[in-house]
């Protein structure tokens, strides 16, 4: 009887023994205490075994491996006489795990939110597409990302698959010259990530909310995302930008020239924090990767414009702001102000987000709003700061009379001890 | 001189319905004594004065002040902002509330070193005592009404503290804060308390601390007790003693409109029960050296919790110290242990300021 057989049969056996685990919780579970006193290959498991999220579930090792676990005689690596079906090859992991995973009345015992069609996305992805269609060891299953035996949470912070972890846990193949070669990828998507404007939200600051490899790639069905489809990846989260670029010329130009929309000017995993040096002239400059740096090239001359409306904004932003700390180092009271400040800040955001827009006239639009509330701001610090001055004056005035007051008592007391 | 007419007529119209002339008399005949520590004398008017001026300024506050969870910051920045000099009334009342504390301490301790808590002295030794912690209450309970994130934090630390005491430190710290964590209700009942329980008790308690001070007239120095009457020197407390006491009350006030203008009392940021609380949370320089106090102690001292026994000691510091004027009985005597009192005044002021610095410059 061959492996696959074996697992067809006991699968819902075992899957039977593990719905009715969940509710009795093993009553003896001799697998443990027989490894726990062998070599360190086969007692691993029982230690990593105790943080393990199906240990929290009340599954025992024989609702996987099968087996008896209240035998005590010694078992071969498989025994489908006992029912034993010890550990999966690299290439049944993905059904083994299945079993279970794949299973909507089973997992709906367990935890209602977690998808059950891992398997079905991991067959289209790159990594399924290689270990079961090609039978290529190397390519990730299951235990790759989310470790075995110590399996926990994706939200737990420990787990190999929390988003902090996650690029660490992409990268320990990914990253490996050696392990990747022969696949003809690159091997510095991780050094790149981790100094992006993602990787830098991620990593340094912990901000979960920043995207991880499997929020562009996909995880169970990781692929990497066609020329056609980058923009609908960025747009998942940058949802104004890529509706503006999506409805501007420039989408359709990219297209012509296949360019890969977003990746033409962002890049990918380096992604860069973007401000107004992307536009118009200058070492940081995208415009001129394509046209050519003049103004007599109409695309150029455009990328200027709007550099000019936002470096316009952001002047009068950086100008204010600086004015309203003055006025806060000085002690006055500028909470209205720096909450105002917050909105020429998010003009300058939306203004930023305009450029996708690929319109100078859209650009300027945006940018209004908040250009004529700095105005108002600037009057208004500039306000306090002649208020603080006035201060002063009033001190200098107070201090004069009550001088004048000291000076008559003691010219009296004088007078008076005279 | 129709200037000078008019108030001869007025002042015969008050003194023949008051006695301004008896009472104008009675206080010429009062005398203050002339040595070289009489400049310690004047700290006592000087916090009269600040608390005359922190009541003018805190009714002014009441006028626009709102309390509650949502809305006294949000008075505050308006009292600031909006208001016609409402950051100058906000500013005199913060340093006025500092300085007053301020004076009280150096009072207190002129009293000391002076040794006027003897007999018959010792109820205003106990009276002022009472002015003390009262001002001290005032403080801490001023100090949560801006209801910004510092104030929230450190009523927090503050009011735990008391939870340390054995057996009743839970219902003690319910008790304060109205329940069993810094809410709008501890805002309530502190912001009742500042302007009207604390108010009233220590009108009450200063009134005394005045009569006893009227009737018992300033102490003399020790020295003078040897010295024959005529080479006693004195001055009238009216005018000579109360014209120079206007002087230093004036120059007080020039002080505090000094600090409000070049160092304007921050509203910092509103507070949030629900963020963490923020890295340097530390109680008001006058509580600072109980707190480092409480912060050096190990966990255990003996049987005893670590801040339980600090807690204790500073309690029986504090019973001690205010019983001063019944267990003194050297001073004054010519005993050589009269010495010890003044050191152990050197020893507790040093300790004091050392703790205050090591709490400002220790993590």
């Amino acid at each position: 009887m061959n492996l696959k057989a074996v697992l067809t049969v006991f699968s819902s056996a075992l899957l039977s023994a593990a719905l009715a685990s969940g509710a009795k919780a093993a009553a003896e579970n001799n697998c443990l205490s027989c490894h726990a006193r062998l070599m360190q290959r086969y007692s691993t498991p029982t230690v990593l075994y105790e943080k393990d999220i199906h240990q929290k579930a009340g599954l025992i090792c024989s609702d996987c491996h099968g087996g008896d676990p209240e035998g005590k005689k010694w078992h071969g690596p498989r025994n489908p006489a006992q029912g034993f079906l010890g550990a999966p090859a690299p290439a049944e992991i993905p059904t083994f795990c299945d079993r279970c995973h794949g299973n909507v009345v089973y997992m709906r015992s367990h935890n209602l939110s977690l998808p059950v069609d891992q398997l079905v996305k991991y067959r289209t992805s790159r990594h399924g597409e290689l270990l079961l269609g090609q039978g290529d060891i190397k390519a990730a299953s299951c235990v790759s990302c989310h470790s075995v035996h110590d399996i926990r949470q994706v939200g737990d912070p420990g787990s190999s698959v929390y988003p902090v972890n996650l690029p660490g846990t992409c990268a320990g193949c990914h990253a490996d010259a050696q392990y990747m070669a022969g696949y003809g990828i690159p091997t510095d998507q991780f050094a790149k990530f981790a100094g992006s404007v993602h990787g830098v939200a991620l990593l340094e600051r912990g901000d979960v909310g920043a995207p991880a490899c499997n929020d562009c790639h996909g995880n169970h069905g990781a692929i990497p995302p066609e020329v056609d489809h980058i923009s609908q990846v960025c747009g998942l989260c940058h949802v104004n930008n890529e509706k503006l670029y999506r409805e501007s010329f420039h989408a359709e130009i990219f297209k012509a020239l296949g360019s890969p929309d977003c990746e033409t000017c962002h890049g990918n995993h380096g992604i860069r924090h973007p401000d107004e040096s992307f536009l118009g002239a200058g070492e940081n400059s995208v415009c001129g990767n394509c046209h050519e740096q003049s103004r007599n090239d109409a695309g150029f001359a455009l990328g200027l414009a709007m550099r000019s409306i936002l470096d316009s904004l952001a002047a009068s932003l950086s100008a204010t702001t600086g004015l309203v700390e003055k006025a806060e180092q000085l002690g006055m009271e500028t909470s209205e102000l720096s909450l105002s400040l917050r909105d020429v800040r998010q003009s300058l955001i939306e203004a930023r987000t305009m450029i996708h827009s690929f319109d100078d006239t859209e650009v300027s639009k945006a940018a209004q709003p908040g250009v004529k509330l700095a105005l108002e701001l600037k009057a208004g610090a500039l306000d306090l700061l002649s208020e603080h001055k006035k201060r002063r004056w009033w001190l200098g005035g107070i201090s004069l009379i009550v001088l004048a007051l000291i000076a008559g008592l003691y010219l009296k007391l004088r007078e008076i001890e005279k | 001189m129709p200037l000078k007419r008019l108030y001869d007529q007025v002042y015969e119209w008050v003194d023949e319905r008051v006695g301004l002339d008896e009472m104008i008399h009675f206080l010429r005949k009062k005398e203050i004594p002339i040595f070289a520590h009489s400049i310690w004398y004047y700290f006592g008017g000087i916090s009269l004065f600040l608390f005359m001026v922190q009541v003018t300024t805190g009714i002014m506050l009441l006028m626009y002040y709102r309390p509650g969870v949502s809305s006294s910051f949000e008075s505050l920045q308006f009292i600031v902002s909006k208001v016609h000099f409402g950051w100058l009334v906000r500013d005199i009342h913060s340093w006025c509330a500092n300085l007053m504390i301020l004076c009280v301490f150096i009072h207190m301790f002129s009293v000391f070193f002076l040794r006027s808590y003897r007999k018959p002295r010792e109820m205003t030794w106990l009276s002022g005592m009472v002015l003390l912690s009262l001002a001290l209450a005032f403080g801490f309970s001023g100090y949560l009404l801006p209801w910004n994130e510092l104030a929230f934090f450190a009523t927090k630390v503050g009011t735990d503290i008391a939870g340390s005491v054995p057996l009743a430190g839970d219902y003690i710290v319910r008790a304060i804060r109205g329940g069993p964590d810094v809410t709008g209700a501890t805002l309530s009942r502190f912001f009742g308390i500042h302007v009207s329980v604390l108010p009233g008790i220590f009108i009450i308690v200063l009134g005394v601390h005045l009569y006893l001070l009227q009737r018992q007239g300033l102490s003399e120095p020790i020295a003078w007790e040897k010295l024959p009457p005529e080479r006693k020197k004195v001055m009238s407390f009216f005018p000579n003693f109360s014209l120079r006491e206007m002087i230093f009350w004036l120059a007080a006030l020039l002080v505090i409109n000094a600090l409000a203008v070049f160092f304007p009392w921050e509203l910092g940021i509103k507070a949030d029960p629900f963020a963490s609380a923020p890295a340097g949370i530390r109680p008001e320089w006058y509580f600072m050296f109980m707190f480092q106090t409480l912060k050096m102690l190990p966990p255990h001292v003996g049987p005893l919790e670590g801040e339980l026994a600090g807690l204790a000691l500073i309690n029986l510091g504090g019973l001690l110290w205010l019983t001063l004027p019944f267990w003194d009985r050297w001073s004054g005597t010519g005993s050589p242990k009269a010495r010890l009192i003044t050191w152990l005044g050197i020893v507790i002021i040093a300790y004091i300021v050392l703790m205050t610095i090591l709490g400002y410059v220790l993590p």
